[in-house]
């Protein structure tokens, strides 16, 4: 591995700054991927060589969680996921969050990994991870896996470039409703999560709307609610330490038995975490049933453009989103 | 017999070294002034070198040399085969494969120098797949095979084919004429990477006269020498090679990988120079498992008897055949396309495959998970389709004492049906079993490896010891010398120390393969402890005048005539003994595995969850437990991955999973509880009756898991690895396939 300068930033306003002043500079969080990627010299015309990684871990209160009734949950986007997904009042609370941030890697991964690391990481796609192939993400011109092997890329929303949203995480904070707060060179701002993740439209060499010098710095979940359901499930093809194949995050209201709102989310699916809208207007003011749970799946589906080797994804959705709403039921 | 030493679970000689951090692996090692090489790789599956412009990375500060093929005496590489350039020469025939390489003052400056080494290549059509190489008018890769070193027989006819062989007896056709039931079905296996946590690594440091002292990662460093001797053109005595602690081996760790490199960077800039592979190298031009394509077509008797059984395997060579040790270039797995089973006529051909992708090489039973994987499903989709249970029917068709193999193969004290029926009983066979549960069974075997080697026993002021050519791979195989050589002389095991040499300092070492360790240097070890004690005692004797007889022996001291206990140091100083076992002569005999596994699919995605496995072995005397379990528990699971998610994909000649992320070995989430089965009054050729375990465990595990699903939901899978997407596809088919006939 070639060798990059370390900074340790001593608060947000220091790291935004190192990361204004030099655009080589990278943020460092938990590093299970990012050092990973550094030393595969993954690089292409629009992915540098970074040369300075500026720790974020060194940040006094960038880590941590607090938890009250009338706020909901605060974590510090450093928080590493281990303690996450045994702290007491999010496994009370949000016991589909804990399940979530069980989800990724290995217990030695999350105890280094981030919330934050999780939101933002880099997607997993083997062109993406290649570095021979020098791909949109990278600054290419081509996206390899429209020809090549293409099993874990996206079944919906895939544009110039079919990488999937790898985050295990994104999906349960989004069915929750949760918020970013970013801080850059302009000040603070918090915005909603589901305004956070961009497609390869947008840009294709990013993920989410983060500037170079801006950081994600806290994640928001607004408190629990009476009458609320939630499911999170998660394909893999090993039982551990694997990306998702599809997963489900559900969050759903019911009143008298039928469903008064609902949040359902997957990843692994397509480049952002992906808002299941069919079912979420098919199951309103309805009661869940199997014939119910089918047809809303179904019918979300028929949205899926499966590429050459990954009508799988499409299988695999359906049966996760009815196993989502079934045991909301 | 009561052993004292021999079957006690003890712990690993190198073990508190290795778990403290202390061992010295080969990239530990650092010499005074010691620069750094890396490697510039091809980039295409098949082209010509049209240049190669070395200014931009010669031109980098800290850069001490950079070399091409050009640069260096022509030399091909290969443990038989000399097939492989030691840096391409005009052509490249794989991506991953060796253009030129660096050396610098550190590791990130001879990596940044390598890629600014600007290769062009006029590309040229490529045989990416054996269907391609096979194809008429099909691009040939090696031209000039019949000039190449180390090819065994007549040289083949100008095709992509390295080796062919076929062997049988009876008339296959007129055997299918009787089939109440013939299946014909291809099976697919992909390539499997060995997943050691060591990757290739050596040092080496050359004299101005040639000499050259080589620390290394092999298995084999006696045949190291030669096969980097050769390669080299030099005298093999000019190579001084270190036997070194191997952080697994798996059956990967045979070649000599950057040796010959690192010899001529070493050259380049009169230093000692390190390489060691990345694993990205290690999954893109290291020496994976075999991919295969076997199609069996079978014929049975409604009465379960196999009257025909045919069979062509193609095994995936890759670029080159320069991995494969054995002399006739074949895999041994190729002998097992029949099993043990008793069958009328058989026909097998077997083709190993030259393509434009990384070369395989040997893994832990070179070609026998592919041919079980094969053999074993074809058998049991018989079983079911003549509606006779899968243990029932093997039992019938299973060899017994007398009896050969479809190969030819005869062994005494054949304990095949036993085995069998140990694992049958343990398993609960025949038991019921909830809704999308099933079992499935399979069965190997292996034999305890042969040859010859040799063992040197000692005491000094320090006590004793046995010194040994071979390295632990990790496998234990000191520990087991050192419990035989206890036993023998009566005293602990820790009371011996093991010494490892070098090539320059002792006989010819044929070293670590085909689960020969616990016989052959058991034995030996063995043999020298015996000689070692008689030696001593005869000395003693002669020394205190006295008839040996008068001498006892206890505990490794002298008992004297008076009862008084001497030691032996003190009274005869320092003592040597070398014995050499040669295992010719030694009764045939073989180890039996049966596996029954125990799965759970979900119908709704196809996920297979293996619940249970249970693993039989007919293993001879056990020496030590510890060992002999983790070689079981460890082959089992790297018999899961193999079945349920391992691979090593090749598209467009390029390696897709590059990374352990993408690469899936299971992790503790995959693994079933299992149970283990050993045969009582063990026979075998090695110390005390033992016989070998290291490539039995992984081998039927595939099968028996594919079994299993089939049991479970009815459907059969054919190709590695059983993923969730091909059971539910599976799952589909017969679904729709109902559905049409209602």
């Amino acid at each position: 591995m070639r060798s990059v300068k370390y900074y340790a930033a001593t608060s947000w306003g220091d790291a935004v700054a190192t990361l204004a002043k030099y655009p080589l500079a990278k943020p460092l969080a938990g590093g299970s991927d990012l050092l990973g990627w550094i030393k595969d010299d993954l690089v292409g015309p629009k992915e540098p060589r970074w040369e300075i990684l500026v720790d974020l871990r060194t940040i006094e209160g960038a880590s941590g969680y607090r938890y009250s009734q009338g706020d909901g949950l605060r974590i510090g986007a450093l928080t590493p996921l281990s303690t996450l997904e045994t702290a007491k009042e999010i496994v009370e609370n949000y016991p589909m969050l804990a399940k979530a941030f069980a989800a990724p890697a290995s217990p030695n991964i999350r105890n280094v990994g981030t919330l934050g690391g999780n939101i933002n990481q880099r997607p997993r796609c083997w062109y993406l991870r290649g570095p021979e192939f020098s791909c949109y993400k990278k600054g290419g011109d081509f996206c390899f896996a429209v020809t090549g092997m293409n099993q874990y890329h996206a079944i919906l929303d895939g544009e110039l470039c079919y990488i999937v949203h790898p985050s295990d995480t994104a999906p349960a904070l989004l069915a929750f409703d949760a918020k970013a707060k970013i801080v850059g060179p302009r000040g603070e701002k918090t915005v909603p999560l589901s305004e956070y993740f961009i497609g390869p439209r947008v840009d294709v060499t990013r993920e989410t709307i983060l500037a170079h010098d801006e950081l994600m710095t806290e994640i928001q979940v607004p408190a629990p609610q009476p009458g609320v359901k939630t499911a999170y499930f998660k394909a893999t093809n090993r039982e551990t330490y694997d990306f998702a194949i599809v997963n489900v995050a559900s969050w759903l209201k019911i009143k008298d038995n039928l469903v008064e709102d609902s949040r359902i989310y997957l990843s692994g699916v397509a480049p952002t975490p992906y808002r299941a809208t069919i079912v979420e207007q098919t199951i309103k003011g309805k009661r869940i049933d199997e014939a119910l749970a089918r047809q809303a799946a179904d019918q979300q589906m028929v949205r899926a453009r499966p590429m050459s080797d990954n009508a799988y994804k499409v299988d695999i959705a359906k049966a996760l989103i009815r196993r989502a709403l079934l045991e909301a039921n | 017999m009561v052993h004292t030493t021999v079957g006690q679970p003890v712990g690993q000689v190198a073990g508190p070294l290795k778990v403290t951090g202390r061992a010295t692996y080969t990239a530990d090692i650092r010499l005074p002034n010691m620069a750094y090489g890396a490697v510039v790789r091809s980039t295409l599956p098949h082209a010509r070198i049209v240049s190669i412009d070395t200014s931009r990375a010669l031109a980098m500060p800290g850069v001490l040399a950079v070399i091409t093929g050009k640069d260096i005496p022509p030399g091909r590489v290969g443990r038989r085969i000399r097939d492989l350039p030691i840096l391409a020469v005009d052509v490249v025939r794989f991506v991953g494969e060796r253009v030129a390489a660096v050396v610098a003052e550190d590791q990130a400056t001879a990596e940044a120098a390598a890629l600014a080494v600007e290769v062009e290549y006029e590309e040229l059509p490529a045989a990416l797949t054996m269907r391609d190489a096979l194809a008429p008018g099909a691009p040939i890769l090696h031209p000039d095979l019949a000039s190449y070193d180390g090819l065994p027989g007549a040289p083949p006819q100008q095709s992509n084919v390295l080796s062919r062989r076929t062997y049988g007896y009876g008339d296959v056709d007129e055997g299918f004429r009787q089939a109440d039931v013939i299946i014909q079905r291809r099976y697919t296996v992909p390539r499997q990477h060995q997943g050691y946590l060591e990757p290739h690594a050596c040092l080496v440091s050359t004299a101005p006269d040639g000499t050259a002292e080589v620390w290394l990662t092999n298995k084999t460093p006696f045949q190291a020498q030669e096969q980097a001797a050769k390669a080299l053109g030099i005298p093999k005595e000019w190579l001084k090679v270190h036997v070194t602690p191997i952080g697994g081996d798996f059956g990967g760790k045979g070649s000599v990988m950057d040796v010959p490199v690192a010899y001529h960077l070493s050259k380049a800039c009169g230093r000692p120079v390190r390489m060691v592979m990345s694993y990205v190298e290690e999954f893109t031009a290291a020496a994976s498992r075999h991919a295969a394509q076997i199609t069996m077509k079978t014929g049975v008797k409604r009465d379960g008897t196999i009257v025909a059984h045919q069979v062509r395997a193609l095994f995936d060579s890759g670029a080159y055949g320069a991995f494969k040790p054995s002399p006739t270039l074949e895999l041994m797995g190729n002998t097992r396309l029949g099993g043990a089973y008793r069958m009328e006529n058989v026909a097998v051909e077997s083709l190993i495959v030259y393509t434009n992708t990384f070369p395989a090489g040997h893994m832990r039973a070179p070609g026998l998970p592919q041919a079980i994987f094969a053999l074993e499903s074809q058998l049991d989709a018989l079983a079911r389709t003549i509606e006779m249970d899968p243990v029932e029917f093997r039992r019938r068709n299973l060899i017994r004492e007398g009896e050969a193999t479809p190969a030819g193969e005869q062994w005494v004290q054949v304990r095949a049906i036993e085995t069998l029926e140990a694992a049958a009983r343990a398993a609960g066979w025949g038991t019921p079993l909830p809704e999308n549960v099933g079992r499935g069974v399979a069965v190997s075997e292996h034999g305890a490896g042969a040859g010859a080697s040799t063992v040197q026993a000692g005491l000094d002021e320090r006590g004793f010891y046995l010194r040994t050519g071979a390295p632990d791979t990790g496998t234990g195989s000191h520990t087991i010398m050192q419990q035989v050589a206890a036993e023998t002389l009566g005293v602990p095991h820790h009371a011996i120390r093991i010494e490892t040499s070098h090539t320059l300092a002792f006989p010819f070492d044929f070293g670590v393969g085909g689960s020969r360790v616990t016989h052959v240097y058991g034995r030996a070890a063995l043999a020298a402890a015996a000689s070692l004690r008689d030696t001593i005692l005869q000395r003693a004797a002669a020394a205190f005048d006295l008839p040996t007889d008068q001498l006892g022996w206890e505990g490794g001291q002298l008992r004297r005539p008076d009862g008084r206990l001497v030691d032996p140091f003190t009274v005869i100083g320092p003592v040597e003994v070398e014995e050499t076992y040669d295992s010719a002569g030694a009764p045939n005999v073989t180890g039996f595995c049966a596996q029954v596994a125990e799965v759970r699919v979900d119908p709704e995605t196809g996920k297979v969850e293996v619940l249970r496995i249970v693993s039989a072995h007919d293993t001879g005397q056990v020496i030590n437990p510890i060992g002999h379990e983790g070689q079981i528990a460890g082959g089992v699971i790297q018999g899961l991955g193999y079945a349920l998610m391992e691979e090593l994909p090749v598209v467009d000649g390029y390696v897709a999973t590059q990374s352990f992320a993408e690469y899936k070995i299971p992790a503790m989430g995959d693994i079933p509880e299992l149970e283990i089965v050993l045969l009582p009054e063990p026979t075998g050729p090695g110390p005390f009756a033992a016989k070998s375990i290291g490539e039995t465990p992984n081998v039927p595990t595939a099968a028996a898991i594919a079994n299993a699903v089939e049991d479970a939901v009815g459907v059969r899978i054919v190709d590695l690895p059983i993923t969730a997407e091909k059971v539910f596809r599976a799952l589909q088919r017969k679904h729709e396939h109902g559905h049409h006939h209602h």
